[in-house]
């Protein structure tokens, strides 16, 4: 319990500073519009955390110990509170909460507490991230000399820091490491990603079926695994929610450009959580062009693409120029393993412990409402599930490991489980009168 | 119709879920009531506590932060690998065993002669030895360890 409180107060203090480095981000693009209050905090936290992340993963190359970052936000704070102060003062009036979300907020409290307690580490959540979270930590050891050591080709020097950099910085507030203090995130994510799906809902449905949507999404079995088990699949998951939606809500309000903003600094964060989610990252970015019309033209959709893949293209030559090795999938293409693959999406389909029926319920839903496929935010929400989970599966044909089907077995349907908060929100606008909107 | 089409789809779904859901949550009540925080705390750990103090021992009796050399016969499985590699970072650990590497095997494919380890200790300037069976009758551990998977032993080079 001691370990909760204490992570409970770090986090407090990191995602206080991320919303902080959001909030400046956000008004120097100067963007003023801003959506529901509950849209507002989520999109300056995840905005903020993905600049921290950047900032102290570059000041840890340089041996810069990230506690300078923390006073640097402090300053940025009192920057924000003085120099802009008519302008923050305007757009903290429109955080008022709800009656509403402030009963949801509780009830998923109440689920953070449970969720951060019984949270467990799988290989995943220990040798993969907490391992980098250790090495970042570790201001003696240098980074690039881990990323070019083959010893540790095992710790899968490839996949990104997002997630690390989020323990590092809480190691770092607290003085030593302590794994524990960090099961919180992942609980920590879920909620947020429960109070979006609730709020997104609450636009089209009463308060009653958007309880009932975040209730769904709650008790799908997977969910409630992947919550506890430290996989960083609910990061990516919200972050694609956020990204995908406020996208949706553009489209749905091409004068609300701010949206398409905020969608497109989020989505940006993708490839930096998971390393599949570069693979989201683009079908995202593809999706967005394709969409992009009215509002925003599709030249600029393709400048914000190329601006927000930087980092992405930075990481990657940055991974190159060192010499670490990705180790999960090669370049041979295995066009023998397609009917296995197929074969083992459908029992996935099927598998009722896991809620593998959702996926069944989703199809019969866009089958019964393809009408409503033309309506531009509903097809482009559609695609945003439909094309990964297509695409997803069609990886293992370039998987390294023998048996690849093991490494199908271990990650599919993990990684289908990111697309989860994006159909859970499909299935309730799929079923709503999208003319009566709720304020 | 779409209201009731969506209604029956959202019935099999929970109706399909209930088992597991119960005894998921019936368990999940009980991991948070019945235990106290040590068992709590010892639950979420995924390193056994044995690794943990003989990772100890190792940085006891080792001297700075040179290479430590892990040693395997066939058929592992690389968990006590990970996890000595976690505990001891950053300490750099080889590992190696004759079983022949895949492409996403960790270890070092050496037959394990005396020639062969020579080799290596003498490659990485390694002090530390640690290996998942007794290496020769003639040499005597620093330290042994007996837990669940097996028994780990330290040798050292100097």
């Amino acid at each position: 319990m001691n370990e909760l409180i204490i992570g409970t107060i770090l986090l407090g203090v990191v995602v206080t500073c991320s919303v902080a480095i959001g909030l400046l981000v956000w008004i120097q693009l100067r963007q003023t519009s801003i959506p529901h209050p509950v849209f507002g905090v989520i999109s300056y936290f995840l905005i903020g955390s993905l600049v921290l992340s950047w900032i102290s993963f570059i000041m840890r190359i340089l041996s810069i110990p990230v506690i300078w970052l923390f006073a640097c936000v402090l300053i940025a704070g009192v920057y924000l509170l003085t120099f802009i102060r008519k302008r923050t003062m305007k757009l903290l009036k429109h955080l008022k909460p709800g009656r509403e979300i402030v009963v949801v907020g509780l009830c998923l409290f109440v689920l953070y507490v449970l969720l951060s307690l019984k949270t467990t580490m799988v290989s995943d959540g220990l040798f993969w991230w907490a391992f980098k979270a250790k090495l970042l930590y570790q201001q003696q050891y240098p980074l690039t000399r881990y990323f070019s050591e083959p010893s540790y080709l095992w710790s899968h020097q490839d996949y990104p820091m997002y997630f690390p950099t989020i323990q590092y910085w809480m190691y770092t507030l607290y003085g030593r490491l302590s794994e524990p203090i960090t099961f919180n995130i992942i609980p920590w994510y879920l909620t947020l990603t429960g109070l979006w799906i609730f709020g997104f809902v609450r636009r089209y449905h009463g308060f009653f079926a958007s309880m009932v949507c975040l209730v769904i999404f709650l008790f799908i079995p997977k969910i409630q695994e992947i919550s506890v088990l430290h996989y960083a699949d609910v990061i990516v998951g919200l972050f694609y929610v956020v990204a995908v939606t406020t996208y949706f809500l553009f489209l749905e309000n091409p004068a609300h450009k701010s949206y398409a903003y905020i969608s497109f600094l989020i989505g940006s964060g993708l490839f930096w959580i998971k390393k599949e989610g570069v693979i989201l990252f683009a079908l995202y970015l593809f999706l967005s062009f394709i969409f992009a019309g009215k509002g925003i033209s599709r030249k600029t959709v393709g400048l914000w693409g190329l601006i927000i893949a930087l980092p992405n293209i930075f990481w990657y030559c940055f991974l190159q120029k060192i010499g670490a090795k990705g180790v999960d999938f090669g370049v041979i293409f295995h066009s023998d393993r397609i009917w296995e693959i197929l074969a083992y999406v459908r029992r996935l389909v099927k598998y009722a412990p896991y809620w593998g029926y959702f996926w069944l319920l989703f199809g019969i839903v866009l089958v019964v409402t393809a009408r409503r496929l033309r309506e531009k935010p509903y097809a482009y929400v559609t695609l945003a599930v439909c094309l990964p989970m297509a695409v997803y599966p069609l990886l293992f044909l370039f998987s390294s490991w023998e048996p690849y089907t093991e490494h199908m077995r271990t990650s599919l349907d993990r990684l289908w489980m990111q697309m989860i908060p994006v159909a859970c929100v499909v299935l309730f606008y799929a079923v709503s009168d999208a003319s009566k909107k709720h304020s | 119709m779409r209201l009731l089409v969506f209604t029956i789809g959202l019935c099999i779904v929970i109706v399909s879920f209930l088992p597991y859901s119960i005894s998921d949550i019936s368990g999940y009540t009980s991991s948070l009531f019945l235990q106290n925080e040590e068992t709590m705390g010892l639950r979420r750990k995924i390193i056994s506590q044995d690794v943990i103090d003989f990772s100890a021992t190792i940085e006891k009796n080792q001297t700075g932060e040179t290479p430590i050399l892990f040693i395997t016969g066939e058929g592992n499985n690389g968990k006590t690998f990970f996890e000595l590699s976690y505990l001891l970072f950053p300490r750099t650990i080889y590992w190696i065993s004759p079983s022949p590497k895949g492409p996403i095997s960790w270890w070092n494919e050496v037959p394990l002669r005396n020639h062969d380890i020579d080799q290596f200790v003498r490659r990485y300037s390694i002090q530390t030895i640690v290996t998942e069976g007794a290496m020769d009758e003639t040499l005597k551990p620093i330290a042994t360890f007996s837990f669940q998977r097996g028994n780990l032993y330290q040798y050292s080079t100097l």
